[in-house]
């Protein structure tokens, strides 16, 4: 092993020793190129905006179908109807506590807006477990930025969701994870989520008036393992990248 | 902790002197620390200069944007840098299966034959690999970058130069 393990280093070394190292800092500062990556290869933000696409539709499969079981419990059922729409399935929709809520904190806003700038300002408590923000880089020329934190953690991505659409999913604490949803009319009452390992969880969604945005809670410790959202019963034909 | 990789700071250029706000004079300082090691490692772990440099660009644009609200930027980089080449591989998987299985090995050298077995390799055992070999870091040190209990790296090193030893008989 020992060999190998020399060999190994010598080759390491040799091959990076000949990469070559492109300097891009002046483009960064400048904010000339925001993300280079998808040139030559599968885009990130393409891929992202499918993922949000196909999530999307799978909501929407979902309020068809959470639509489609309201009407059919609220009619007495015919002979032949089954007694249990898929749906039906994640039975425990009981609305969660957060474990831990964030502090009282002087950068939270009543009505929130997009602040220009190069990072989030004007915070907006979402849940007594969340808040978001929006800004953008005016000077970069770069999208808006949505921003989350919660007491496991806080980050920013580009700010693409539709209304109907799950913006993201996080953690937070207590083995919790929330997906964060925009509203429609009507708005969905329930979310069912899909975990990497099969199991499907429902839970209600709590919605802000002031925003028109909805909460999820899931007793999921790694929001990762959300692998989908929405209906849970048709194959997902990609899945969403939890945040 | 990373020798190797700060030796190759002296191929970066020296760059012009620009009046700069903290803010800029910090990421840039950052940058021209951390920049040529990161592309140099991210190039073992995908296997193309080109991906690798896009790779780090990406990570290190994603920081300059939420600079001011990073605590500790030099593992947050790692992490991801090491996120972006994992993306990369799963993406590339399949193709480079394909490469390794149509490409001649007679006329490579020894140093490639190696490299060509380390990029077949799973990723986690190439990131522990390339990590452990070339950067120079402990096993606790891999694991934090992995965001990977500490007890996995050892055994993935440990599989990664089995199957080394098994190819290259």
């Amino acid at each position: 092993m020992t060999n190998v393990q020399e060999e190994l280093t010598v080759a390491l070394q040799h091959r990076a020793d000949n990469v070559v190292v492109e300097d891009h800092l002046e483009s960064i500062l400048g904010g000339h190129d925001i993300v280079r990556f998808s040139d030559d290869h599968t885009p990130h933000r393409g891929r992202n905006r499918v993922l949000a696409v196909a999530a999307g539709v799978a909501v929407l499969l979902g309020a068809a179908g959470l639509a489609w079981a309201n009407g059919n419990r609220t009619q007495p059922p015919a002979a032949s109807s089954p007694s249990q729409t898929p749906n039906d399935s994640p039975s425990d929709r009981a609305q969660l506590e957060p474990v831990v809520t964030l502090p009282a904190s002087g950068d939270i806003t009543g009505v929130p807006v997009t602040v220009l700038g190069a990072q989030p300002a004007d915070w907006f408590r979402l849940a007594p477990d969340l808040d978001v923000a929006w800004y953008q880089d005016q000077a970069n020329g770069a999208a808006s930025m949505v921003c989350w934190r919660t007491p496991a953690g806080s980050d920013c991505e580009i700010d693409t969701a539709k209304p109907g659409e799950p913006v993201f999913a996080v953690p937070t604490s207590g083995g919790q994870s929330l997906v964060v949803m925009i509203g429609t009319e009507p708005r969905l009452t329930t979310l069912d989520v899909v975990l990497g390992d099969g199991t499907v969880l429902g839970a209600p969604i709590s919605w802000n008036d002031t925003i028109n945005w909805g909460v999820a809670r899931f007793a999921a410790p790694d929001a990762t393992a959300i692998e989908r959202i929405g209906d849970p019963t048709p194959p997902p034909s990609d899945s969403i990248v939890g945040g | 902790m990373r020798p190797i990789e700060d030796r190759t700071l002296s191929d970066e250029p020296e760059p012009p002197p620009t009046v700069r706000s903290g803010r800029e004079a910090s990421f840039s300082a950052f940058y021209r620390a951390e920049h040529a090691g990161q592309v140099r490692r991210a190039a073992l772990l995908v296997g193309s200069d080109e991906t690798a440099n896009d790779v780090v660009h990406d990570a290190l644009t994603s920081m300059y944007r939420r600079w001011d609200t990073i605590i500790d930027p030099g593992p947050y980089l790692n992490r991801s840098v090491l996120n972006g080449c994992r993306d990369v591989g799963r993406r590339r998987s399949a193709e480079r299966r394909l490469v390794s299985r149509l490409r001649p090995h007679d006329n490579s050298t020894h140093d490639e034959i190696l490299l060509d077995v380390v990029a077949r390799l799973p990723f986690n055992q190439r990131a522990a690999i390339v990590l452990r070999f070339y950067a120079g870091m402990t096993e606790r040190e891999i694991s934090a970058a992995l965001d990977v209990p500490t007890g996995s790296v050892g055994p993935w090193i440990r599989r990664a130069l089995t199957t080394m030893n098994k190819e290259l008989s």
